[in-house]
């Protein structure tokens, strides 16, 4: 186990110099950097003196050399258009990222889960046929449309919540059930099919024959041997959330970390945009590691 | 042909399957059968509703959009887009990802290894932010979006192809091709590609919904293809600007975008069921 641990954080290290790697080439494959934020028609030397500052004068090598040593301790720069370290941008844009991502986390695993369990029992009822057909549109509808049609709704016709910003728990309605619509389709269809699978197993009979409540046979028996391709996939819709924010954020005017990723890009802020790229890689990673050694825990018999 | 025969028993595979075709012969009609030009406009026409009747005698059946276009036929022009990229993404990022899937999986070794490193470095990275910094580098135009629509959605082949041809490996029929001494490359050909197509074409059928869905967010978010192109996306977010008094300038295109990726899911769906019923499991 604590081999497998070190194995997977090595791997883990590895793939985030890759992207550093990666990065960096986009960076310097993609034109003069100086020359987007020097006013036009400036002299020369003033060109240089950017440049300079910048250490953009040295070899390619040596930036890649400073560049990895300023990640490793966790400098990350200073953005060129707010003109503060990346590093205090940062934090005030995650928190409201998380503010946002995490009651639509918990509303679609009550949600998604909620809704597998009853489609899955009572299958090819009324409640599987409703349930099946959200999760399907759920899954099919672009989430910057879902999200105008919502504040079409809400917003402009009803005028009950409001269109975007942070201002009370009103704004927060839209952009969650937003999110949370999107995310609980696969994690539903998921939980679906893997609970018919394990509903139809030998302890399941067991269990039901020796008189056992149908509650207890269901969430105790069938859930937790169900868990682990739901587990996999509520691993990966974490990663769906958090790309999902880029688009839900600038549809609700979100002031978080896809919207600034955005902005980031748009403005060609490098430093800003490395930055955010490297916190979205670090938590993607996290997360899968979290996802695997939950695996152990859940299925004693999964031995690294 | 009994493929289809029985995708057409299922439900979903009916309704799929009607869905898609008749948004691909929409498509590919959509020069002969769309009323006008994508790109004409008419000031004077400015954001009419649908069922529009102007004083010409024409109606404008889904209305016009803010600058008198006529929104039905912008919206059939970009049906024909978003097919023609998710289809082009979905070949081309298939080939890639089932070959080097293939060669990972069979010569393992530093291929492997290296191969293996790039999708675990590339899933690690959202695609919506890999995009947005791959055109925010280059320039937002068709052939870039592709590409990195394409760059995408390589690694969602290469993966479980990988994984397939492991076990193909150690199988007996290859053991057996092997030791009578079959060539390594007709063991690709003739042993190895025709029992990971039925995966790789179940693996198409969500890319395809992916590569479509993608390359409206993207123009949503203005890094794909900009105006004046009939772009689904875009035109959503041309009409965000007019919710209050426009409804329909964003909810047809994205009614169109939602209908072909639902189409395409559960067409998807039927067709992972059909071709290999051990292949469940992967939605």
């Amino acid at each position: 186990m604590l081999g497998y641990l070190m194995r997977r954080i090595a791997i883990s290290v590895l793939v985030v110099l890759l992207i550093a790697g990666f990065l960096f080439a986009m960076l310097n494959a993609t034109g003069d950097p100086v020359l987007l934020l020097v006013p036009e028609n400036a002299p020369p030397e003033q060109v240089e003196a950017v440049r300079h500052s910048l250490g953009l004068d040295r070899s390619v090598l040596f930036q890649f050399g400073s560049f990895l040593k300023r990640l490793m301790s966790a400098d990350l720069g200073t953005s060129w258009r707010l003109n503060r370290p990346v590093s205090d941008i940062l934090p005030y844009y995650i928190v409201n990222t998380i503010k946002l991502t995490m009651p639509a986390l918990v509303l679609t695993t009550i949600l998604s889960v909620g809704m597998g369990l009853i489609a899955a029992v009572r299958r090819n009822g009324i409640a599987d046929l409703l349930a099946t057909l959200a999760a399907s549109i759920g899954n099919s509808m672009p989430i910057f449309w879902s999200g105008i049609l919502l504040i079409m709704v809400f917003a402009v016709k009803l005028r009950w919540l409001p269109a975007g910003g942070t201002a009370s728990w009103k704004s927060y309605v839209l952009p969650v059930v937003s999110i949370g619509f999107y995310m609980a389709a696969s994690l539903a269809r998921t939980t679906r099919t893997s609970m018919l699978e394990v509903l139809d197993a030998d302890y399941v009979r067991t269990a039901r024959s020796k008189g056992l409540r149908e509650g207890i046979v269901i969430l105790k028996h069938a859930l937790r041997n169900a868990a682990l391709p739901i587990i996999t996939v509520w691993g990966a819709q974490l990663a769906t959330l958090l790309a999902g924010t880029v688009v839900t954020e600038t549809v609700f005017s979100w002031p978080g970390i896809g919207r600034l990723s955005v902005e980031a890009v748009m403005g060609r802020d490098y430093p800003l945009t490395v930055g955010v790229v490297i916190f979205f890689a670090v938590v993607f990673i996290g997360v899968n590691l979290a996802v695997d050694l939950t695996y152990a825990w859940l299925d004693p018999r999964i031995r690294y | 042909m009994g493929t289809l025969v029985r995708l057409l028993r299922t439900p979903k595979g009916a309704v799929g399957l009607i869905l898609v075709a008749s948004f691909i012969i929409l498509g590919l009609l959509a020069p002969v059968i769309s009323p006008t030009n994508p790109q004409k406009q008419n000031i004077s026409l400015r954001n009419r509703p649908p069922l529009f009747h102007a004083a010409d005698g024409r109606v404008y059946l889904l209305g016009t959009d803010e600058l008198g276009r006529d929104l039905l036929t912008r919206t059939l022009f970009g049906v024909r887009l978003s097919l023609l990229i998710g289809f082009c993404a979905v070949a081309c990022s298939g080939t890639i990802g089932v070959f080097l899937g293939v060669l990972s999986g069979f010569q393992g070794g530093v291929i492997d290894f290296v191969v293996m490193r790039a999708v675990d470095a590339q899933l690690s990275i959202p695609l919506i932010l890999l995009a947005m910094m791959w055109i925010a580098f280059t320039k937002p135009s068709l052939p870039n979006v592709l590409a990195v629509i394409i760059l995408a959605g390589w690694v969602q082949y290469a993966r479980p192809i990988r994984a397939m041809t492991l076990t193909l490996r150690s199988s007996g029929f290859v053991e057996a091709a092997h030791a009578i001494g079959v060539p390594r490359w007709r063991i690709y050909l003739r042993h190895i590609l025709p029992n990971v197509l039925p995966l790789a074409v179940v693996i198409s059928t969500l890319q395809l919904a992916g590569a479509i869905l993608m390359e409206g967010s993207l123009s949503f978010l203005g890094v794909g293809l900009q105006p004046p192109a009939a772009a689904l996306g875009l035109m959503v977010n041309s009409g965000r600007r007019y919710i209050d008094t426009a409804w329909w300038i964003c909810t047809f295109p994205g009614l169109a975008l939602m209908l072909i990726v639902l189409g395409v899911y559960f067409m998807g769906d039927a067709l992972r069921d059909t071709l290999d019923p051990k292949l469940r499991r992967l939605g």
